[in-house]
């Protein structure tokens, strides 16, 4: 039951709980990277929303704004903003994630003009430096917020939503692991889960996630496999590479894994530092980080090791400068090691894509020997 | 894969060559063109064009000795640091045991002086799994440093990368290089154009230099270091001139001197051989406006490239241009709003060279808190500035922020009365779009639309 609520969530943007959220006069603001603090939002009442494409592959007015050298996740979400699908968001954090993000935001200013639009400023290395930088910036959005929607965000209550956040890591954690060794979960599932998680107030997927867990599935499949790359919140493609029998059993994405795995807890320490080092660190899961590259591999490499997986697909989409580089060094380093990896260039949520991805995924799954 | 030596090795032994030229004749180019090939050929033609006085010349000489100060560096116990277009070498100039090695540099002597122009190293880059939308203004210099894997090319011993919050490919092919050469990479960071921005900039920049000091294992000389800034206040004084004299029309500075400005700057800024360059090209401009010479019977377009110009073929692009009275006035590439600084401390250098660094074009607009706006104000600022009369983008298809905000950029242009030309092309790469396509709609929006519009506004 409350799988299929998870799933019916995921499909929709604005979904009766964002409605209802709103009706109570609170504010709902869109981003698109998992470097937003989330319970500093949630403390001035205000619903962090993460963009995504939602499945839509039309991006003709987008393109015109954009261009066709930019990632297809852009252009999709673009296109659901100029065409009114986002029109309930309040505004948005144009959180620095990569270049694609900035000029997606820069043309939604463009062509929207929103009346509320905040930069956060995200590092792309971290030292002392860049995380007293980082605390910074979050207070900087901290008063934005407080300035444009007229709430008052205590220190108290970002805690306090930090401890919750800290609970639903530690719960995404345990429903992980229940696909890791016998899998409960298809890979669908866990990121209609994600994909939840980023458009729910998080008294709200709490307990969802929780009984969701308890739905726990019969599963069949030849392959067990992990998902590395750019982000990816395409429930229909995950379904139709696991039709094929290879079976996503954990991610490291920033949709997946990446968004919670290494997430720190809070230590009781200055409030502002704490988030910088909590969001600024994990953020090392992201190829933009530089210096990190060891970092990623290894978190992939344990993650895979953890999940018992037999093989690794690194996927991104067509013009990601970040992942579509780091890929091919990951290809290299892992197959080195053992770990049969299958590199995917792909298109966001086009339908002509996936035959040539089915046929791929079972060439790989026989290359996997099952 | 290839047996084919390395970029830097090729243009080491073919500059080599160029080093103990003095003077020559039309004829002797003329001459030259028919032994070396069509790919140099042009390029020969295009440097050592008669309307340059001998600047062409003198500017490979200047790329010669920077290339082959790196590779005599070893065996001179120096380090070679590869930097990116987009940071001051003169911080490399101020230490006694290092020399800079840049990047889009080497990419673009591969392209304008080796025959197959940089496709072999290009090639070598694929061949390992990168993908085929990545700059090739970087990859082409890069895939060749690759290849020193298979001692097929000489390895730098360490790397800058300059371009983390300005652009994304460039700084992970960097990153790519160098975890696969094994080589340390020294990473700087700009987060947006404001006043926090520049204090964490400023903190990583001089962070980066006290690595780099442990790594050549020197610590920088202040008269050096002095030296060498004061130096860069002459070169900028020069650059400023030269500017002044593009306002004149018909434009008295020729399109290549815009190349050549740039070319300098991200090799020997802050070296006397940076000073003679940029006194060359001043001092022919002044001559050819005194003269009032022009190629063409009239100037009809003054452009200024928004960012970067095509080095797939100088003659047929750059020259061919100024034949056609489209003068090329500046680039997004030669951006630098240089400052002349107080200099009288190690301390006072290093502040300048940040400061440099920070207004370095590319990391100046797309490091910015909006990258449509801060490119748009830079470069219709420059238009405005040297009486251009129109706007022409090259469409380079790999970089992703300039692509992604042209509309902004295009929008507010026309709001102010400047045509914008996109083109769509690889600078450094011939397969994506041929040159005659890219004349031809050169061409038509010079007559369509530029000169029309005159036209209107004389009537
Ligand atoms: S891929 Fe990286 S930059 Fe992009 S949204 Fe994810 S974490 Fe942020
Ligand atoms: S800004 Fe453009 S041309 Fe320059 S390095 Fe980046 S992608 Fe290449």
């Amino acid at each position: 039951m409350s799988l299929s609520k998870i799933h019916e969530i995921a499909a929709t943007l604005e979904n009766e709980y964002v409605r209802k959220w709103k009706s109570e006069g609170n504010a709902v603001v869109g981003h698109a990277c998992i470097a937003m603090p989330k319970e500093m939002a949630e403390a001035g009442k205000i619903l962090p929303f993460r963009l995504r494409g939602a499945g839509n592959a039309d991006t003709s007015t987008a393109d015109s704004y954009l261009s066709r050298y930019n990632c297809s996740l852009c252009r999709s979400c673009l296109e659901l903003v100029l065409n009114g699908s986002y029109d309930f968001l309040d505004g948005f954090v144009r959180v620095r994630g990569c270049d694609h993000w900035m000029g997606t935001f820069d043309e939604i200013a463009h062509a929207r003009k929103p009346e509320f639009v905040h930069y956060l400023k995200v590092p792309h290395l971290v030292n002392e430096d860049t995380l007293e930088f980082f605390a910074g910036e979050i207070k900087r959005l901290k008063e934005a917020f407080e300035g444009r929607f007229g709430v008052e965000i205590s220190e108290d209550e970002i805690v306090r939503y930090a401890r919750i956040q800290d609970k639903i890591n530690e719960k995404m954690r345990e429903f992980y692991k229940l696909r890791f060794r016998k899998p409960n979960f298809y890979g669908s599932d866990a990121i209609a889960v994600m994909v939840a998680r980023e458009s729910l107030p998080s008294d709200i997927f709490f307990p969802l996630l929780d009984s969701a867990m308890a739905e726990k599935r019969k599963i069949d499949y030849r392959a067990k496999v992990l998902l590395a790359g750019s982000p990816l919140d395409e429930i229909e493609l995950v379904r139709k590479i696991e039709e094929m029998g290879a079976l996503i059993v954990a991610e490291t994405t920033c949709f997946g894994g990446g968004a919670f795995w290494n997430m720190v807890e809070y230590d009781g320490s200055d409030v502002y530092e704490f988030l910088a080092r909590k969001y600024l660190e994990n953020l090392k899961i992201c190829a933009r980080m530089f210096g990190e590259y060891a970092y990623r591999k290894n978190f992939i490499k344990s993650m895979a090791e953890e999940a018992e997986v037999d093989g690794v697909i690194l996927q991104h989409n067509k013009f990601c400068d970040l992942f579509g580089i780091e890929n091919a060094k990951l290809r290299m380093d892992l197959e080195k090691e053992g770990i049969p990896t299958l590199v995917l260039e792909k298109e966001y949520a086009s339908t002509a894509d996936i035959g040539r991805i089915k046929t791929r995924v079972q060439a790989f799954i026989e290359r996997m020997g099952r | 894969m290839s047996a084919l030596p390395g970029l830097v090795k090729r243009s080491y032994e073919m500059l080599k060559a160029i080093e103990g030229i003095e003077n020559y004749t039309w004829e002797e180019v003329e001459g030259l063109y028919s032994i070396v090939g069509k790919d140099l050929g042009q390029s020969a033609k295009a440097l050592l064009d008669e309307r340059h006085d001998g600047a062409g010349l003198h500017f490979m000489k200047v790329i010669a000795k920077h290339i082959r100060e790196a590779v005599e560096a070893k065996d001179e116990g120096k380090k070679v640091i590869l930097i990116p277009f987009n940071f001051p070498p003169e911080l490399i100039h101020a230490f006694e045991n290092a020399v800079p090695l840049t990047t889009e540099v080497m990419s673009t002597i591969g392209v304008v002086s080796l025959e197959g122009q940089g496709e072999p190293y290009w090639d070598y880059a694929m061949s390992l799994g990168i993908p085929d939308y990545v700059c090739s203004a970087n990859t082409i210099e890069l895939g060749s440093a690759l290849m020193s894997v298979e001692a097929l090319e000489f390895t730098p011993d360490a790397i800058i990368s300059g371009a983390p919050g300005s652009c994304d490919v460039n700084s992970k092919i960097h990153e790519f290089v160098a975890e696969y050469l094994g080589i340390p990479e020294l990473t700087i960071d700009k987060t947006g154009g404001g006043k926090t921005d520049y204090q964490l900039y400023r903190k990583l920049f001089l962070r980066m230099v006290n690595e780099l000091e442990k790594f050549v294992g020197e610590e920088i000389d202040e008269d050096r270091i002095i030296s060498v800034t004061e130096r860069a206040n002459e070169c900028t004084e020069l650059y400023w001139e030269l500017h002044e004299l593009k306002k004149h029309s018909p434009c008295p500075v020729p399109n290549m001197f815009t190349l050549f400005t740039y070319g300098t700057r991200f090799t020997m800024w802050g070296r006397d051989e940076a000073v003679s360059m940029l006194e060359k090209l001043v001092d022919v401009a002044e001559k050819r406006l005194r003269r009032g010479e022009y190629p063409a019977e009239r100037e009809i377009a003054r452009s200024v490239w928004v960012y970067t110009g095509y080095y797939i073929d100088l003659y047929d692009l750059w020259i061919w241009m100024e034949n056609n009275g489209i003068s090329y006035l500046t680039d997004g590439l030669n951006s630098f709003f240089p400052n002349q600084f107080e200099i009288e401390t190690k301390e006072d250098a290093l502040e300048s060279i940040v400061s440099s660094a920070w207004n370095y074009p590319m990391t100046r607009q797309m490091g910015a808190d909006n990258m449509g706006i801060q490119w748009f104000e830079d470069l219709t600022y420059l238009a405005k500035d040297l009486n251009a009369n129109c706007a022409i983008y090259c469409g380079h298809h790999s970089c992703k922020q300039t692509q992604s905000v042209f509309r902004i950029f295009r929008d507010e242009a026309n709001k102010i009365g400047i045509p914008v030309l996109r083109l769509d092309g690889d600078a450094w790469n011939r397969r994506i779009t041929p040159v005659s396509v890219l004349q031809e709609m050169i061409l038509d929006f010079v007559q369509n639309v530029v000169a029309k519009k005159r036209r209107r506004r004389r009537r």
